[in-house]
């Protein structure tokens, strides 16, 4: 069995080592015992998993509210800085925090999502509008997640 | 005493890796990798085959079958007739498919048809699909709402009927439309699929393009986007489209009484 392939089954053998892996990919190949080429092939298989954060809404307001009366929940993420022209492959990095989630997209008064379980839907390009009609900037990433037994609009 | 020679008649066992490397393939899968005496496989990487041949030397890959404009079905044919040929050669044969190996898997239930028409034993286990790792990443229980599943291509042009307030799962929405081997995404296909499902949803109903990590340091792809956006939306080789019902269907009240479920009002 070569090197890469026991180095991938032991992941699969050590669950949490494996989420480990993919918290923190670049330095777990870094300093893995494999070999060159080895470390070249595996930083290739991570960055071939395609990344999720891709154009989905083009422009718009947004209001949070899911289309099975549940009103969702904005979770607060890392950063507070809402980011202007992030170069694409800086995105992945970064999550903002939205601290007004009224608006509209791409229905009138319903941006109408359905989180699946408890997973994370991203929402790149969203154009905030500061209230006077410009485009203010730009979000790379919302967390939502499912409020159980409320019903409501307003999040 | 009677002397016999001993004919060593051929079989065949076709089993899956699952979809993960190493994760999801079962004991009984494995065990009849490492005991056959010729193993064909078609893997879905190259890790994958790696793998495969450290379970069993005598491995051997299919891919070679695969060509550029070569029409699918053809590659499938060949890929039967070899693992058949290997059968009629006495061997025990073990063909390894990506997946489940019944599932999308032409060759493997053509090489089973082949095989015992000719006298051979011959079966298949089961093994872990995408459609399994989609249940479990996207997080939803097909018997909740029904769940309908058809290849994207075949669901287009035989326009296939279907109830949108049950879970819908299209397959292979990257070639549609493609009888050839490709790498490209056809958009022109999306965009047909999605004219064809805005006679059913709204073009604001979410859809979620999938596709399950094949290795342990990848994550699930799950892109969530309204209808109307698929055919802009980033589409991973092999593509699996997710739609939720519509909502909960009302329940029929004559068919409520007839299986006693709800008296009727006098």
């Amino acid at each position: 069995m070569n090197d890469l392939v026991e180095y991938l089954l032991n992941l699969v053998h050590n669950p949490a080592q494996a989420e480990e892996f993919r918290a923190n990919s670049d330095a777990k190949i870094a300093s893995s015992y494999l070999s060159d080429d080895d470390k070249a092939q595996l930083a290739e298989m991570v960055a071939n998993t395609p990344a999720p954060e891709q154009p989905v809404i083009q422009s718009g307001r947004f209001y949070v509210g899911d289309d099975h009366g549940h009103n969702v929940k904005v979770v607060s993420s890392a950063t507070q800085d809402i980011m202007a022209d992030v170069d694409p492959a800086e995105r992945k990095a970064h999550r903002v925090k939205v601290a007004d989630t009224k608006g509209e997209w791409p229905h009138p008064n319903r941006m109408i999502l359905k989180p699946i379980g408890n997973s994370e839907v991203y929402l790149d390009h969203i154009l905030l509008d500061d209230g006077v009609g410009r485009l203010k900037a730009k979000i790379t990433a919302l967390t939502i997640e499912v409020e159980d037994d409320q019903t409501g609009d307003d999040a | 005493m009677i002397k016999r020679a001993m004919t060593h008649k051929g079989s065949l066992v076709v089993v899956g890796t699952g979809i993960q490397l190493g994760g999801h393939l079962t004991l009984e899968a494995q065990a009849h990798i490492t005991h056959a005496e010729k193993v064909l496989y078609v893997s879905g990487s190259k890790i994958m085959g790696d793998w495969i041949v450290s379970l069993n030397k005598t491995a051997e890959s299919l891919a070679h079958f695969y060509a550029p404009d070569k029409p699918r079905a053809a590659t499938y044919s060949d890929m039967a007739d070899t693992i058949v040929a290997a059968v009629r050669g006495g061997q025990r044969v073990c063909a390894v498919f990506y997946g489940h190996p019944g599932v999308f898997v032409q060759p493997s239930h053509e090489a089973i048809q082949k095989a015992r028409a000719e006298g051979f034993d011959a079966k298949m286990l089961p093994g872990i699909s995408a459609e399994d790792c989609l249940f479990a990443d996207l997080g939803f229980d097909p018997a909740d709402h029904g769940c309908q599943s058809f290849e994207a291509t075949d669901f287009l042009i035989r326009t296939r009927i279907f109830d949108p307030y049950s879970t819908l799962i299209i397959w292979q929405i990257e070639t549609i439309g493609q009888l050839n081997q490709k790498t490209e995404v056809g958009r022109n296909g999306l965009h047909v699929l999605v004219e064809y499902l805005q006679k059913s949803y709204t073009a604001t109903h979410p859809v979620t393009v999938y596709q399950a990590a094949e290795l342990p340091v990848q994550q699930p792809f799950i892109h969530t986007c309204p209808l109307a956006h698929l055919a802009d939306a980033p589409i991973p080789h092999v593509a699996t489209l997710y739609v939720p019902p519509l909502h909960e269907k009302p329940l029929d009240p004559a068919m409520l009484t007839k299986l006693g479920l709800r008296t009727e009002k006098r």
